[in-house]
């Protein structure tokens, strides 16, 4: 107590560059905890985005584009697989389940994705966690949409509202499809995945709003009222995702869709499409971390100077604590506690800022980047982080803090 | 004796080669008032540093209080200083951050042994002796006048009833009133608690105050810097 009593009113009366010196340590825990936060989030995130799906299957181009654009909504698809193709495929005796993903409309800005049924059933994400309501039911009519927790949250939507769709995948469109307009009948639990971010319509909704359009623009086409089956048959697809009956079949079932005959198709582990795209975006991780981790450290040697250049000053105060009988020791770890309250106190106040950043920050972030970040940024990993900052400290602070024991050594 | 030094040497370099003080023979009886004065560099600080255990001799033998500071280690040194002996400088008595109690409070903090119970009290109290109102006590120690501190400097040295006081020119930046106002309540305490008394000063019309005044030179044999 006396120690802390003590280390705390002497950095007080020194306190012009001691919050200069906090102020800088402030930033840099703020930014190292910030990038550890949202690498482990992002990271957690990205592989917890799709789970139990044995293939991604879509028209050939890029695994990485392919992953992006059906489980990310993130880019468009170089083309569509024709329905035929589909149905042959998910026709296979090996093939449990298939999800057909349908892209190309939004809704302010939100991805509408267009598939079936089976989307609810299969389609799961975590540790093999399946999608649920949080509201409502699946789409059964043909103008049924069920949105994502955050489509419904941030656009303020509830069941039974009516929405119009727009054509494309701006944010902004002059092209919508406001004749036919769409009844939410469900909406999803929070999956911290892109489905929270996509509205689900069926196939033949999609093939619906469509039918009256030619690329780019609307033409004359039936009504609603007058929309026979024939007319909604589904022509194509952007992509879709593979269930097997048995893993051992897995890259069987890749290699012959990779080598299909009627169209060029794709076919894509997903756990080997997320690594490999996480190790694209590892370089960045990494580039970022060596970045925190200087930043800290030149944030300590500040610490350390400012200690130091404080000793000059101190010579009186340490020959004084010397004639009342403090010992070279007690002056080496008085400084050490001062080292420590400047370090606690800006690992307090960088992680609050931390906390408000991302709660602030946190829609927007899975908004515009797909990134869904918890805010609670305390895990085993920042902790043994803090506690390496800490253990730093302590490092660094050992220079001032042995000046200060040479000097009460030879105090004249 | 409070102080009894035979063939005290003391060298800054570890070879002996610049020796600064070489005392055949230099007493203090217990009680006694202590004027030592001399020039500057002549080594009266580095002496003050020796008698309280800040600095070991070289050689020779330093008792202080019937205790061996040549035989003693760097924390009993210590350890014997906080429960023994109180220093005064002239300058810089006090930490700038604490208050007047605290300074004091921290004192007694380092000389657990003389730490009696209730020192709050006596703490309290000694401050008041020293016309020190409480409000004063509490504020920082930059707000006090010179003469103030002083005061809060006497307190911080006494408050453990030390067998030894050493004082290192505490009037030199006083005027007169209050450089006699604080001989005044300096030799009240110290006759008060039987406090030995070594001080150091230019000032020669001091004098009187003391039972004898000693020129550094005159027991120094050791080469003046």
């Amino acid at each position: 107590m006396v120690f802390l009593g003590l280390a705390f009113k002497s950095l007080i009366s020194r306190r012009g560059s001691v919050v200069l010196t906090c102020l800088a340590m402030t930033v840099s825990i703020f930014v190292i905890l910030g990038v550890e936060h949202i690498r482990t989030q992002a990271k957690e995130s990205f592989y917890n985005t799709v789970s139990g799906a044995d293939l991604i299957v879509g028209a050939r181009t890029g695994s990485a584009n392919l992953l992006l654009y059906s489980v990310f909504r993130i880019g468009s698809a170089t083309n569509n697989v024709s329905w035929e193709s589909y149905s042959d495929i998910t026709a296979d005796d090996r093939v449990k389940w298939a999800i057909p993903i349908s892209l190309g409309d939004s809704h302010k800005g939100y991805r509408v994705m267009g598939t079936t049924l089976s989307y609810f059933e299969h389609y799961s994400y975590g540790k093999k966690r399946n999608l649920k309501f949080a509201n409502g039911k699946p789409f059964h009519d043909l103008f049924d949409v069920v949105l994502g927790s955050q489509v419904a949250k941030n656009l303020g939507y509830g069941i039974g509202d009516q929405i119009t769709l727009a054509h494309g995948i701006g944010k902004t469109s002059f092209s919508m499809h406001d004749d036919k307009p769409f009844r939410i009948s469900g909406i999803l639990a929070p999956t911290g995945t892109p489905v929270d971010q996509t509205l689900h319509v069926s196939l033949q909704g999609i093939e619906a709003i469509h039918l009256d359009w030619q690329p780019g623009s609307r033409k004359s086409g039936p009504e609603v009222n007058s929309l026979v089956q024939e007319d909604l048959a589904i022509k194509s697809v952007t992509a879709f995702i593979l269930g097997l009956k048995s893993r051992m079949t897995t890259f069987e079932v890749q290699r012959e869709i990779n080598e299909f005959s009627q169209e060029p198709l794709l076919a894509i582990l997903p756990g080997v499409a997320l690594a490999e795209l996480w190790e694209m975006i590892n370089i960045l991780e990494g580039v970022l971390q060596l970045i925190s981790y200087l930043i800290l450290f030149s944030a300590l040697l500040g610490l350390a100077a400012m200690l130091l250049a404080s000793m000059r000053e101190r010579e009186q105060e340490i020959k004084l604590f010397r004639a009342i009988g403090a010992s070279p020791s007690f002056l080496f770890v008085l400084i050490q506690v001062e080292a420590l309250i400047i370090c606690g106190s800006s690992i307090l106040i960088g992680s609050a800022c931390l906390l408000l950043g991302l709660g602030v920050t946190k829609e927007k972030l899975s908004a515009n980047f797909g990134l869904y970040v918890e805010a609670n940024i305390f895990s085993t990993n920042s902790v043994l982080l803090l506690s390496l900052v800490v253990i730093a400290t302590v490092a660094v602070a050992s220079i001032p803090s042995l000046g200060a024991y040479k000097q009460a050594r030879s105090v004249t | 004796m409070t102080v009894n030094i035979e063939n005290l040497r003391y060298a800054y370099d570890k070879k002996g080669n610049e020796t600064l003080l070489d005392i055949p023979r230099w007493n203090i009886a217990k009680g006694e008032k202590v004027l030592l004065h001399g020039p500057s560099g002549g080594g009266k600080s580095t002496l003050l540093n020796l008698i309280s255990g800040i600095l070991r001799s070289s050689e020779g033998k330093l008792e202080v209080m019937g205790e061996r500071l040549d035989k003693m280690n760097e924390r009993e040194r210590d350890r014997f200083r906080a429960n023994n002996v109180g220093y005064v400088f002239q300058s810089f008595n006090l930490f700038p951050f604490l208050n007047a109690y605290e300074n004091v409070d921290l004192s007694l903090y380092f000389s657990q042994d003389a730490k009696p119970k209730g020192s709050k009290q006596e703490i309290e109290n000694l401050l008041s002796e020293l016309n020190l109102s409480k409000s004063d006590c509490a504020k920082p120690i930059r707000k006090l006048s010179i003469g103030q501190q002083q005061r809060v400097a006497i307190a911080r040295s006494l408050i453990k009833k030390p067998g030894l006081l050493i004082a290192d020119e505490p009037t030199s930046s006083l005027d007169e009133e209050n450089r006699n106002q604080f001989m005044s309540v300096l030799l009240d305490l110290i006759n008060e608690q039987d406090t030995t008394l070594l001080f150091v000063s230019h000032d020669l019309s001091l004098r009187p105050h003391f039972n004898r005044a000693e020129a550094l030179a005159g027991i120094n044999q050791g080469k003046t810097i």
